[in-house]
């Protein structure tokens, strides 16, 4: 498993109270429908998500993070936004 | 003194005080007499491009410093400034006649052609830089400032309904300068303050925080939701104020990482600081209800959080403070407010300066349901005085809900709509002060087998699709057998007794939010 989604997964697993370290999460469920995370719950999760994987926030525009529906999403952005 | 006059007077603001804000993902800074002399440019510059006073302009933006130079520029040039959230309105240019616009300033873009494009004005003042504007730079080309008096109004205010059209009200200047000096009063705001803001500039309340900067000397952090945390960590401010769904979000999210530890107030005071800055003198919250557990989280170890409440019609109406707090309530009455109960428990406000005293823009039947004679206003919330004068709301007397992040739901529409599938008796929807709606579903009949379960899932989904966000129902609990008479959950009029359903199935619900079986 890549590193960026190891943390997403973990994240997420501590945002939705998952018992499993977020092993067996869906990646592409809906954030806000399927996992249940408001917007603001959405921000702390990206906060925690990018400070592990040392890409500052402001890395990322508004836009970027108003386009986020899924996990899976989270993974390809923050990828794109670490050096290879 | 009247801070909107203050505002709109060139001159006379700190040099040692700042703005902070965030442009190209980079914190900036402005002192804020860098700030007033480019709003005093842009205001000048306004003037010659032939806005006159009481001329409209409209903003259609994330928080920024041009939102911020825009508005002051407007009061400094005597133009009333429509703030749109961003987000909600999409199509700016369908915005100039509706709100007779003659300017307006939109990070989405547009194209019309009876409406000035500000933003080449504001780009152009922002790119000379502050440099160019110490004192004396404008050579004489500062105007005479605009005088205001009381009833007149700086701004159009909407409502924070997720739908349909918002309703739009004027907002005086004696509201505002009233509010601004009964929360100084209760504060004390100044030089050793930072206030981060991060709720949208669309809410004339956020933008009281650069007035209350300009006017008493301190530190101000303007920046979009997104970046609140990260900014924060940076600036490390001192006042945060935010939707009580923000609070519960930190709450949540610190409780989940297992770096607390039960009882051990010092470490959750360490783990919040490391998120908000080490240097925070209170937190502020409103707009939705807050629960006691969150309050308790805050101000137990040590980080007081200030819950108070008010309405878009009435300004600040009450605001618990140093000194007067009583977690629980929602604080006792701002100086020039008045309050009284009706005879249907209903909350009625009364304001020595009225915000105004009807909508601008509303649906017909709205102006009378909520303004009374005289300028008072029917909240619609259930309330209670206790015998210190401290005020606790108790609930709503319609069928609206606030979420967690301030936005108004009216749920009667949508639990008609889940209601008209043939596996569903009654839907009754909750979400007070929650991040999403959730359902209690009556079902027609019961034992309730898997097929009908996933008939009344795929029912919710198609009414979810055509609903914006904050008006989905995001889970759902189908009771094990149909609402009764008998079993106290319905009328003798066979209508659904919400509070009586909360109860019943108050651990359901609160597992729907995620809180452990």
């Amino acid at each position: 498993m890549k590193e960026i989604e190891k943390i997403v997964r973990q994240r997420l697993s501590k945002a939705v109270n998952d018992q499993d370290e977020g092993r067996s999460l869906n990646l592409d469920d809906e954030l806000g429908d399927g996992y249940g995370l408001g917007s603001l719950d959405l921000i702390m999760l990206m906060s925690s998500v990018c400070s592990d994987a040392g890409v500052p926030l402001t890395e990322l525009s508004e836009d970027d993070i108003a386009r986020l529906r899924t996990p899976s999403d989270i993974v390809d952005l923050l990828t794109a936004k670490t050096p290879a | 003194m009247s801070v909107v006059n203050a505002v709109a007077a060139t001159g006379g603001k700190s040099g040692d005080h700042r703005i902070a804000y965030l442009r190209k993902g980079r914190l900036e800074s402005l002192t804020l007499a860098q700030l007033d002399a480019l709003a005093a440019r842009l205001a000048h510059d306004l003037r010659r491009a032939g806005f006159e006073r009481g001329d409209r302009v409209g903003v259609l933006a994330r928080n920024g410093i041009e939102w911020v130079l825009l508005d002051l520029a407007a009061i400094k040039a005597g133009l009333v400034t429509a703030g749109f959230e961003f987000g909600k309105f999409k199509e700016p240019g369908g915005l100039v006649e509706k709100y007779r616009l003659k300017g307006m300033f939109s990070d989405v873009g547009f194209h019309h052609p009876s409406v000035t494009d500000l933003r080449p004005l504001v780009d152009e003042v922002l790119a000379r830089g502050p440099g160019e504007f110490g004192p004396g730079a404008f050579g004489g080309a500062i105007d005479e400032p605009v005088r205001y008096g009381p009833k007149d109004c700086t701004t159009i205010k909407f409502t924070s309904g997720s739908t349909g059209e918002p309703k739009g009200l004027a907002a005086t200047v004696g509201s505002i300068d009233a509010s601004l000096a009964a929360v100084q009063a209760l504060f004390g705001h100044g030089p050793g303050d930072d206030v981060l803001v991060f709720l949208p500039l669309s809410l004339l309340q956020q933008r009281y925080w650069i007035y209350s900067a300009l006017a008493h000397r301190h530190d101000v952090t303007v920046v979009p939701y997104e970046f609140a945390l990260d900014v924060a960590a940076k600036v490390q401010p001192t006042v945060v104020m935010g939707v009580p769904g923000f609070f519960e979000s930190i709450k949540k999210h610190l409780e989940r990482s297992g770096d607390l530890v039960p009882g051990d107030a010092v470490r959750r005071r360490e783990r919040i600081e490391a998120l908000l800055g080490a240097r925070i003198r209170y937190l502020w919250t409103g707009s939705a209800p807050a629960s006691r557990d969150m309050l308790d989280f805050f101000d137990g170890c040590g980080i007081p959080i200030f819950e108070g409440y008010g309405m878009n019609e009435t300004c600040i109406v009450t605001k618990n403070h140093p000194g007067h707090n009583r977690i629980g309530s929602v604080g006792r009455l701002l100086p020039g407010k008045k309050a009284r109960i009706d005879g249907d428990g209903v909350l009625i406000i009364g304001s020595d300066h009225p915000v105004n005293v009807a909508y601008e823009y509303c649906a017909p039947g709205d102006n009378e349901r909520i303004f009374l004679t005289g300028g008072e206003v029917r909240t619609g919330d259930l309330a209670r005085f206790d015998e210190d004068g401290y005020l606790y709301i108790l609930g709503r007397a319609d069928d609206l809900v606030v979420l967690g992040n301030g936005k108004n739901v009216y749920v009667r529409k949508i639990e008609e709509r889940v209601r008209r599938h043939a596996a569903v008796e009654e839907c009754v929807l909750f979400g007070s002060g929650e991040p999403y709606l959730v359902a209690v579903v009556s079902p027609a009949e019961a034992p309730v087998g898997p097929a009908q379960r996933d008939a009344i899932a795929a029912h919710v989904d198609a009414v979810n699709a055509t609903l914006p966000r904050d008006e989905r129902i995001v889970k759902i609990f189908i009771a094990p057998e149909p609402f009764s008479i008998e079993g106290g959950l319905l009328t003798s009029q066979f209508k659904p007794k919400r509070k009586e359903i909360f109860k019943a199935f108050g651990r359901e619900i609160a597992q729907l939010y995620g809180v452990p079986a």
